[in-house]
């Protein structure tokens, strides 16, 4: 079997497949239909300090090779998940890395803190990129200031692996990419969903309740590539590509392009098992082609020698 | 036994009259460990991302090895669905969902359209278990409900058209308003939103027991999307229909 572990700075995993936030819950779902042994990590719903009820109904829509969402980050909050769930989630056996999202910096500390006295999880990913709440979210993640701001906080109050969500709504990666980084990020993950909209045309109502929703699904997928290609480019820390992923070619089309892991998000509704099936299908292709491990081919994408845009 | 996944044979997959289909797959695990009310999810796509979603539809029989379904053609999903053809396969996992809880009251059960599957699969139970019961179904006109007479070897029904080209002329929920359902009762419902407002209305006014089996849009059918959020009424926040639901108690939510 090739080698399909990974090493994000100093956090190793067993598989370069994540589960993405807001696609697993809380990592308990699964169980009777996935082999869990081969997911590299479970990335949480997003925890939040309080409790959110999220937003009214409806929250969901098909659109092509691809859905909108707007959930509003509905969760229990991080007392809730820290007493009720966490216990039941540790012992799965999977790095656990917990969905941050504050509506403040404070906030955010405040979350990271707590998810950090357990001394249960792997790391945190700040979601700060989120594009279905009023308040915070992606009006961090849009501005380099503000994102630097809030990750040296987070980062001052914990060692865990720290993992910052950029948005696809932020004007230049480079500078978001930078800004994380410098603020003392382990890893940057790209991407979130980007806002989209439908509307039916007999009634003239939007299909989301809030208006706009977040498109993810296939139709995402070269945003995201392009994406995780600019953002490794411009910084030494690992990426994790999100976006549109559901088979093995699609991860190692990320990987390809600069991404040292991936998370499978809306595949897990289309297909329960698309985790597994990926990490198979990548372990596969690294075989067939006598690759013998799977960070020799990070970032290899063999760019045309002109390609700079004229 | 927990949930299954596996890709399924169709068995059968026909149409009956006005786009009303009959879908049998070959699945026995989900067969033996299912209960009535509870619901399957269908990739009609697996790996071609379009349309995207699996489907959700609830079983209308359950055979020692299969599951029979009624569709109605309305969309891409269904008419891909249409398109099926005995020994494809398709991608589903299930039984998920709640189902219905059975109570000792006088059983009455409203369905309307292909809202009437559920209440199929909980008829052939009731009378399993040597249950009296009333099974009323509902729809537009004659051909609407066609589909019931393949299922006439165990479930007797009644049945209200709007056009009274079959059973009595009008809604299904006259059958509740007309005095035939009284506090001692219990309805079990299925059918279009509209619909499941009137039974839920009606049966607070007669004080009798209800449980309605709700669509929503749903994309995972596991209880991580949230995307099948139902309000409830007697507190902030929201049920899961596909694993609190999709059957409630009428009184604890809001539709
Ligand atoms: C628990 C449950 C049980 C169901 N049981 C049945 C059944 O026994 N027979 C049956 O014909 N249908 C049933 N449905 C509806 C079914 O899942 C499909 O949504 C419906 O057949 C729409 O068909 P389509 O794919 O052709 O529509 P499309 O137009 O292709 O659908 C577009 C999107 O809208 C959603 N959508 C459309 N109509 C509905 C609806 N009524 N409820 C929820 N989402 C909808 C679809 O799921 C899809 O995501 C059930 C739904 C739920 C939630
Ligand atoms: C229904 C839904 C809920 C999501 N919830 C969250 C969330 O709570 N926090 C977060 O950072 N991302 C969330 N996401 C974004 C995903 O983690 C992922 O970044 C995005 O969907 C793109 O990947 P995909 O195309 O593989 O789904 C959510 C996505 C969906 C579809
Ligand atoms: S359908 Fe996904 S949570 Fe209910």
């Amino acid at each position: 079997m090739a080698d399909i572990s990974v090493k994000l700075g100093a956090l190793e995993l067993p598989s370069p497949v994540m589960a993405a936030s807001g696609t697993f819950g809380f990592g308990l779902e699964y169980r009777d239909v996935l082999d869990y042994n081969k997911l590299g990590a479970i990335v949480t719903k997003g925890v939040s300090l309080k409790p959110r009820e999220g937003n009214p109904m409806p929250r969901i829509v098909e659109t092509p090779c691809g859905m909108l969402n707007s959930i509003g980050l509905q969760n229990p909050g991080v007392e809730s998940f820290v007493g009720d769930l966490l216990p039941q989630v540790k012992g799965l056996g999977v790095p656990i890395i917990v969905n941050v999202f504050g509506e403040t910096v404070e906030e955010y500390v405040r979350v990271a803190e707590m998810i950090q006295s357990t001394g249960a999880v792997a790391g945190v990913e700040l979601n700060v990129s989120c594009p279905n709440v009023k308040c915070g979210g992606i009006h961090f993640g849009a501005n380099p200031e503000m994102l630097h701001e809030v990750t040296k906080a987070v980062r001052e109050v914990t060692d865990l692996h720290l993992m910052v969500k950029l948005s696809p709504e932020a004007a230049v990666i480079e500078a978001v990419s930078n800004a994380a980084e410098q603020a003392g990020a382990d890893s940057l993950s790209a991407i979130n969903t980007i806002r989209g909209m439908s509307i039916n045309i007999e009634t003239r109502k939007p299909r989301i309740a809030t208006t706009t929703g977040g498109l993810s699904g296939p139709a995402l997928k070269p945003l995201a590539v392009r994406m995780v290609w600019e953002a490794s480019r411009s910084v030494s820390i690992p990426v994790v590509g999100i976006g549109g992923i559901s088979t093995a070619m699609d991860a190692i089309e990320f990987i390809i392009a600069g991404a040292s892991a991936v998370q499978v998000g809306t595949a897990n509704y289309t297909n329960p098992r698309a985790c597994e099936e990926i990490a198979d299908g990548i372990a596969v292709y690294l075989e067939e082609r006598d690759i013998p491990k799977l960070s020799d081919i990070v970032g290899s994408v063999e760019v045309y020698e002109d390609y700079t845009l004229k | 036994m927990g949930v299954v996944l596996e890709a399924s044979e169709i068995v059968k997959n026909y149409e009956i009259s006005n786009g009303f289909y009959i879908l049998e797959v070959f699945s026995p695990d989900i067969a033996r460990s299912s209960a009535p009310g509870q619901f399957i999810m269908i990739n009609l796509s697996h790996l071609h991302n379009d349309p995207l979603l699996p489907r959700a539809y609830s079983m209308a029989r359950r055979t020692t090895e299969t599951l029979v379904f009624i569709y109605r053609v309305v969309g891409r999903g269904t008419g891909l669905l249409s398109e099926k053809r005995p020994g494809d396969r398709v991608h589903v996992w299930g039984p998920l969902g709640n189902g219905f809880t059975i109570t000792d009251r006088k059983a009455v059960l409203i369905g309307g359209g292909t809202g009437a599957a559920p209440l199929i699969d909980l008829s052939e139970e009731m009378s399993r278990r040597g249950m009296d019961h009333t099974l009323v179904c509902g729809g537009r006109t004659a051909g609407d409900l066609k589909f019931m007479d393949e299922f006439s070897d165990v479930v007797k029904y009644s049945a209200y058209t709007e056009d009274g080209s079959l059973g009595e002329k009008g809604f299904v929920t006259d059958y509740i308003s007309n005095g035939n359902v009284g506090a001692e009762a219990a309805i079990y419902s299925c059918g279009p939103m509209g619909m499941l407002r009137r039974v839920s209305e009606l049966a607070a006014e007669k004080g009798a027991e209800c449980q309605i089996s709700i669509e929503t849009p749903m994309a995972c059918g596991l209880g991580t999307c949230l995307g099948c959020a139902v309000p409830k009424r007697n507190s902030k926040g929201y049920y899961k229909a596909c694993t609190d639901g999709p059957v409630f108690d009428s009184k604890e939510v809001v539709i």
